[in-house]
């Protein structure tokens, strides 16, 4: 079989865009995991604040440290069992370092400012970083990531108590939804 | 080295570079997931998996799961190596030609 150099370009191209619509659905199973545990825990983060409002803050601190834990455990696992698999972690490590650095100033604002403001700031920022983090990662999570923000500028128009609950189905609405997605879209063992 | 001829062809070379991407030895992936990566319908997708099957490029497991019936693909070792040196191959035309300009 002999090619040309034209024909064996187009082949290796044709190669590479395979791989990375792979490797780009491997990635979405991976992080659908992520997103429901984020969901579920947001809605609890939420829930804690409206039943039993005096343990908001120390509330979202266990959930925090909670998620970032079980985070972690999950990315582990993923690359014990796909080593050469390192984006996961580069990734998912930046979106725990934005969610601290938006728990560490909600934390010291939050008796000083608004607390509509609060509610809006911290989720804006993750669903900011979701946005960034899909130039790399792929357009769902760009698209994911401006509904979110959208959900959370409609929730800023809403006051109490529609406030709490409108963040805490717009939230963890849009994490669930999304992770149920993207376990349909990527590939599961 | 020469090039494979029952790699190159154009759906052939996606599934095996699908195949590869999925990194370990044992992974595997599902027909119709399979069948979207690559772009090809049921009936092109079936005749080239066996084809590859053939070879002893990949191995296809029928199974049911939930009490449907499901059919995972995987590249053999064989395979593996086959892609390398077919992906090799393409280079060394690309590099040739470009040492000849």
């Amino acid at each position: 079989m002999t090619l040309e150099s034209r024909e064996a370009l187009a082949s290796l191209q044709d190669i590479a865009d395979v791989e990375k619509r792979t490797r780009e659905a491997m990635f979405y199973s991976g992080c659908s995991m992520i997103f429901i545990l984020w969901g579920v825990l947001v809605a609890c983060g939420y829930g804690l604040s409206f039943w039993h409002p005096g343990w908001t803050r120390i509330g979202w601190l266990v959930i925090s440290i909670v998620g970032c834990v079980l985070t972690a455990l999950i990315v582990a696992m993923r690359l014990r069992s796909r080593p050469g698999e390192a984006r996961d972690w580069r990734i998912i490590s930046a979106m725990v370092a934005l969610m601290i650095y938006g728990a560490g100033w909600s934390w010291v604002l939050g008796p000083v400012i608004p607390r509509h403001l609060i509610y809006a700031f911290q989720p804006s920022l993750v669903m900011l970083g979701m946005v960034l983090a899909g130039f790399w990662v792929g357009r769902f999570f760009v698209a994911l990531g401006l509904v979110g923000l959208a959900l959370i500028l409609i929730g800023e128009t809403q006051s109490e108590p529609w406030l709490r609950l409108w963040m805490a189905v717009a939230q963890s609405g849009t994490l669930i939804v999304g992770g149920l997605w993207l376990r349909r879209i990527g590939l599961a063992r | 080295m020469s090039g494979n001829d029952v790699i190159h062809q154009a759906i052939r070379l996606r599934i095996m570079a699908a195949l590869n991407a999925l990194g370990s030895r044992t992974a595997s992936i599902e027909f119709t997931r399979l069948r979207s990566l690559v772009g090809a319908t049921d009936g092109n997708l079936g005749a080239h998996i066996e084809t590859l099957e053939k070879a002893g490029y990949i191995v296809i497991d029928k199974r049911f799961e939930d009490r449907k019936p499901q059919t995972r693909v995987r590249m053999s070792p064989a395979g593996r190596r086959a892609f390398a040196e077919h992906v090799a191959y393409l280079r060394e035309i690309i590099d040739s030609s470009q040492s000849e300009q």
